[in-house]
Formats: C-alpha cells, sequence, structure tokens
C-alpha cells in the first residue's frame, strides 16, 4: 500500500514582532489523512492553520505540497497568482463562523455554484444540480436552493458552508472550530455528515479545535500545541487514551464528565 | 504462521501531573501468535491485560520494544505511521472495547454499516446480513433505528460486539465480550466466536469465566510473569 504524501512541512515558524506565533512545526499529511490540531487560545493553532492554507506568510519554515497535477512544489515560494488560483480552486477553507465563509448576498444555491464557477463550470443545470446534490448530501432540504443564507438557522449555515466548499471537490479542506459556534444537538450531526462524506470522498483534511470530542471522533492524527510548539504527534486515539506529555496528560484529564 | 509478534516490549505510564509517578506494568515480553489461535490473556485484575491489548491495537504506545503484525509485510504497530495503523485498524485487526463509544444520535444500524462501508464490503446484501447479526444478538428490530447510546448494558455490549464481528477482519482483539451478557446471550456470542475460529481468525481474549475460556481458547497466556520485580 503506497499512499501519496500531499503536504510536507518542515520547521514553519511565524513570529508576530518578537511574539511566538508557532515555532519549529514538522509534520506530513498523507492523502485522505484528517489532521487535528488541539490546544487551548492562544497555543498558536489558529496561526499555524494560517500558515499552512496561504492566509499569512510565515518568518520562516518549508511547505511543500503535492497535488493531483504538477509535482511537489514548494508552496512558499510560488508566485503570488499561482498561490491565490491554488487557494480558489484546489484549498478549501471552513470558517467557524460560516457567515465569513458565504456569501450573504446570493442564494444557497449560488454560494455553492461560485466555487464551481472559478474552475470553469458555466453550465447553468449541471451548477443547478451540483447544488441540490450537495444540500441533500449535507442534510438539507433540496427545495431551499433559492433562498438566502440568512434565512437558515447556525447549523445550517454550517452545513451549506461545508456544501460550498466540498463541492468543487477540493485536495485539502482546513475547518477552523467547524462546530465552535453549534447548540450540542446539531454538533453531533453535523460531525456525523462530515464523517461519512470525507469517507466517500476520501479529502484530505486539516481541522483546528480546542475540542477533544471532536477530535476523536473526525481525526486520524493529532498535534498538541502548547506556547505556539507542538509537543505530542500521533495516532489520535493513542494522543488521547494513553498522552506522554506532561501537557496532553492535562489536557484530556480536564474534561468534565456529564 | 506467526502473525503477531512482541519483542522485549515494555510498558510504564509516567503521571507527569501527580508527581512524576512511574507505573511499571509490563516488562520483557517476548513472544508469538500464531493464525488462527484463540489466546486467553489471564492475570488478576489490574495486572495489565486490557494495556496488552491496547497496545497491540497501537492505541496504547509500548514504552519500549518492538509489536510486529504479519499482514503481506511485517508491521511494527509500535512505530508507523498512521496512516499504515489505520489501514491495519480498518481491514486486518478488529477490536471490540469494554465499552461502546459511538457518535449520538446515529442508529444501531448506521453504526454496524459502517465496518462494512469502512472494508468497502458494503452492497446490496449486506442490510441483509446486518439484520440477521443483531436479531441473532437479540437486539430487537424496534432498535435498529434508534442510537443504542441509551440501550442497556449488555445491549450495548451486544451492538459493539456486532459492529466488529460484521467486518471481515484477521486478527480480533476481544476485551471481556461477555462481561455484562446473560447466559443465552454469552452462548450466543461464543458459537459466534467459535465460526470466527473455523474460519481461521486469530483472537486474543480477555475473559474471567474459566467454562467460557475451556470452551474457546486454545492457549493462554498468563501475564503474571511480565510483572516487574521493582513494583
Amino acid at each position: 500500500m503506497n499512499i501519496k504524501k500531499i503536504m510536507h512541512v518542515e520547521n514553519l515558524t511565524h513570529f508576530y514582532g518578537n511574539q511566538i506565533g508557532c515555532k519549529g512545526i514538522n509534520f506530513d499529511l498523507y492523502k485522505g489523512e484528517i489532521l487535528g490540531i488541539v490546544g487551548e487560545s492562544g497555543s498558536g493553532k489558529s496561526t499555524l492553520l494560517k500558515c499552512l492554507s496561504g492566509e499569512i506568510s510565515p518568518s520562516a519554515g518549508k511547505i511543500n505540497i503535492s497535488l493531483d497535477q504538477g509535482g511537489v512544489k514548494d508552496f512558499l515560494s510560488l508566485p503570488e497568482q499561482e498561490k491565490r488560483q491554488l487557494m480558489r480552486s484546489m484549498w478549501g477553507i471552513v470558517h467557524q463562523n460560516p457567515r465569513d465563509g458565504l456569501n450573504l448576498r446570493i442564494s444557497a444555491g449560488g454560494n455553492i455554484a461560485e466555487r464551481l464557477l472559478n474552475v470553469s463550470e458555466k453550465n447553468y443545470s449541471f451548477l443547478r444540480n451540483t447544488g441540490k446534490y450537495w444540500m441533500k448530501k449535507t442534510e438539507m432540504d433540496p427545495d431551499r436552493i433559492d433562498e438566502f443564507p440568512l434565512s437558515f438557522s447556525g447549523g445550517m449555515q454550517q452545513r451549506l458552508q461545508i456544501s460550498k466548499i466540498l463541492s468543487s471537490n477540493p485536495q485539502i479542506v482546513f475547518m477552523d472550530e467547524p462546530t465552535g459556534g453549534l447548540d450540542v444537538s446539531v454538533q453531533a450531526k453535523i460531525l456525523d455528515t462530515i464523517k461519512s462524506i470525507v469517507r466517500d470522498i476520501n479529502v484530505t483534511m486539516i481541522i483546528v479545535t480546542h475540542d477533544l470530542a471532536v477530535v476523536r471522533f473526525l481525526t486520524d492524527k493529532l498535534l498538541v500545541m502548547k506556547d505556539g510548539i507542538v509537543v505530542e504527534t500521533g495516532l489520535t486515539d493513542r494522543v488521547l487514551d494513553d498522552p506522554q506529555h506532561s501537557y496532553t496528560q492535562l489536557l484530556t484529564s480536564s474534561i468534565l464528565q456529564v | 504462521m506467526k502473525i503477531i509478534e512482541l519483542k522485549n516490549v515494555n510498558k510504564k505510564f509516567i503521571l507527569h501531573n501527580q508527581k512524576g509517578i512511574v507505573l511499571n506494568v509490563l516488562k520483557n515480553i517476548n513472544l508469538e501468535i500464531k493464525t488462527g489461535e484463540c489466546i486467553a490473556l489471564v492475570g488478576k485484575s489490574g495486572i495489565g491485560k486490557s494495556t496488552f491489548l491496547k497496545m497491540l491495537y497501537g492505541n496504547y504506545l509500548p514504552s519500549s520494544g518492538e509489536i510486529n503484525i504479519y499482514n503481506n509485510n511485517k508491521i511494527n504497530i509500535a512505530n508507523s505511521l498512521e496512516h499504515q495503523i489505520i489501514n491495519l485498524r480498518k481491514y486486518f485487526i478488529g477490536y471490540v472495547s469494554q465499552f461502546l463509544r459511538v457518535l449520538p444520535r446515529v442508529p444501531t444500524i448506521e453504526i454496524v454499516s459502517d465496518t462494512l462501508k469502512q472494508q468497502s464490503l458494503f452492497d446490496e446484501h449486506s442490510l441483509i446480513k446486518i439484520k440477521k447479526l443483531l436479531s441473532e444478538l437479540n437486539i430487537q428490530e424496534s432498535m435498529w433505528n434508534l442510537s443504542p447510546l441509551t440501550f442497556s448494558g449488555g445491549e450495548q455490549q451486544r451492538v459493539n460486539l456486532a459492529k466488529t464481528l460484521i467486518g471481515n477482519y484477521s486478527i480480533l482483539l476481544l476485551d471481556e465480550p461477555t462481561a455484562s451478557l446473560d447466559d443465552m446471550n454469552k452462548s450466543i456470542v461464543i458459537d459466534m466466536i467459535k465460526s470466527k475460529l473455523k474460519k481461521n481468525v486469530t483472537i486474543i481474549v480477555i475473559v474471567h469465566d474459566n467454562k467460557i475460556r475451556n470452551e474457546i481458547c486454545t492457549r493462554e497466556i498468563n501475564l503474571e510473569k511480565y510483572i516487574p520485580n521493582d513494583n
């Protein structure tokens, strides 16, 4: 069995002035893997995600990417235009607040179609059918395709954002606290939806969250961050059930039992 | 043919936040398990039977040593890339924990189907097969579309078993599979384990009931001899 390595991160470091954002991050990501990044607020997990997804340029380090076309590329030294194009078509970013990822002035269907238009898909009925297909897949009512995002509940907006990102078949999806602002009653269903879609389309994903229940159910492997560095890494259930580092032990023993 | 091999395996826990206490649990394990064996792990409570099983699944990390699983090639589960272990768990090693752990609100029948979907074995006959298995395990039809999280302990254990037994694994790790079952359900589960053994599945099981052990197991591994002296 030979699975392709699609991202190689080496010594990735970002400073905000003198302040460490993240420091000396190393990991490999293979096709179809789901990586979780956990840590308390201020641990550098969001900074790391932003460096990886191209939202900020890190101070130092290397990100090699190897997508379906084009061989291995040094992401950080790509021309700005090529980077933008890559982020638009092959990256997908799911924001914590769905309103940051959705265009509120266009319909649900329009939101899903928007990314497909970016990869120059222009056939109207194809776009509409894809919209309906993805609404169904994320357990939304496809008859509401012409409604605007603001008429949906928070959980529905998050489903719409996930539809929008996944419909264009991205090679890497970045999620920042995907269930963060949601009611616990909708969290589990969204997690289940994400999980079943992930299995169907074999997408590669990086999820940042402080919620250990989310990483347990969604991710394959884990980076545990504290003060900008990775203190422990490994198979998700191994890290959670047999934590080796003192901070991971503190984190896993602090979960409240309901 | 050997399917599992442990070489110089040691396991200790270091509790950093409790004054750095070191618990030496198992020491110097060297052993081999052959395809088709049914091994009973024995030893008094707290000796490390579940720890042993969890190390074989990659859920616990040995402090040193190798745990080699022989698939087509050799994989040291104590030192492999995550996706290699995940792949092994998907197709090769099944594990039934003592307690069921599933997402809330997901129906029982979907939880069992999921194993077949992961193994890419789900087809038009699968639902019939799943329903048959659930019925054999005495999970009533009216419960199939409910989440098992509201079920009784024994029912949850049977769903947990169904979830793994439906799959096509070469190795099964079973942590007290009959602990909360009544006699009738116990003998049903024992028959299922026997039929897995007939298919040459290798089983490692923690079971306290001597009678069951004698009925299904081909060998015992007593963990007493792996207790570190310094404890």
